[in-house]
């Protein structure tokens, strides 16, 4: 009986781990980082100094960005970009958050689309792109992005 | 006062040391953790089927997020059958320059290229691709919960969001 017991249990906690975590906490956790990211765009939207600020706050120092042509850009950078004018968000709508939660509440994955406008050195083009980030809980209490992977999506959209 | 003083940021200044130093072992000890299911793929990967599938029933988060190149999704059951079925095979494969980044102790961002040929449906392609994958330690189990797959770029990349 105890063995049969110990096989269930064991079971149950495999399930459970691979599982996303579920619950009052883990809900409390998708709306933070939901307001974040909802709290990102009219910054996004400013462009220059408040978006830089607002990527000096949230992204942490190590942060890895993949960008849509699969080479690596940094937190560093990305700040320079938006902070010289070099780059610039002139439209962009976000919707379709998908959030997940993981280790106790303290690691997200969020998944997203974004239709809008940017403009690189001068030169702007449209863009449909899909978003996974991961924010992290860290040790001071701040949920920062550990990961930023862009995808480029077909132009029209339409959502695949 | 001096003294006390003077002792009292020796301890302070000696705790710091101490805890980074139980950090940076911690994170190097998950990234060897990390390296080495990734080590074990390599074989099972090769030989695809339901040795592989397993390794994705066993690895992956039952929700993790898998893009491809193109940007559509996949989720971990499409994965984990394309394997079983034999519909999907990695007939040649080879990954390097692994970086990994260990965050908070409990996640760790890990990148790759892999450069191989695939096998869908019948048809091989060569594919040269970046790996962007991300684990974390759930009920002291690493379980990866997100895999993102890019196409390498074809030139060096300069900052193109």
């Amino acid at each position: 009986m105890r063995v049969l017991l110990a096989i269930l249990l064991t079971i149950t906690s495999v399930g459970f781990a691979k599982a996303q975590e579920a619950g009052p906490s883990a809900e409390v956790v998708k709306e933070k980082i939901v307001q974040i990211e909802n709290e990102k765009i009219p910054l996004i939207l400013k462009s220059g100094e408040p978006y830089a600020k607002w990527l000096n706050d949230y992204m942490d120092d190590d942060l890895v960005i993949v960008q849509p042509d699969g080479g690596f850009t940094t937190k560093a950078r990305s700040i320079t970009a938006f902070r010289n004018q070099e780059f610039k968000v002139l439209t962009m709508k976000q919707d379709g958050h998908d959030v997940r939660v993981y280790a106790n509440g303290t690691t997200a994955v969020v998944s997203y689309e974004g239709v809008g406008t940017f403009e690189l050195n001068g030169k702007s083009f449209p863009v449909h792109q899909r978003f996974t980030d991961v924010w992290v809980k860290e040790k001071d209490g701040v949920w920062r992005r550990v990961s930023h992977n862009i995808h480029n999506l077909p132009a029209s959209g339409a959502k695949q | 006062m001096g003294r006390f003083l003077s002792s009292a940021l020796s301890a302070v200044l000696f705790a710091g040391i101490a805890h980074a130093q139980e950090t940076r072992s911690r994170d190097e000890q998950i990234k060897k953790e990390i390296m080495k299911i990734e080590t074990d793929k390599m074989p099972l990967l090769l030989k695809g089927g339901p040795g592989y599938a397993e390794y994705f029933d066993r690895y992956d988060a039952d929700g993790v997020a898998i893009t491809l190149p193109d940007g559509s999704l996949q989720t971990k059951a499409e994965a984990s059958d394309s394997y079983r079925t034999g519909e999907f095979k990695v007939l040649a494969m080879k990954q390097f320059d692994y970086k990994i980044n260990v965050f908070n102790g409990t996640t760790a961002v890990l990148t790759y290229h892999g450069i191989g040929i695939f096998e869908n449906k019948g048809k091989s392609t060569k594919v040269d691709l970046i790996f962007d994958d991300v684990w974390v330690n759930q009920h002291g189990k690493w379980l990866r919960i997100v895999h993102n797959l890019h196409d390498a770029p074809k030139e060096p990349s300069s900052f193109h969001p």
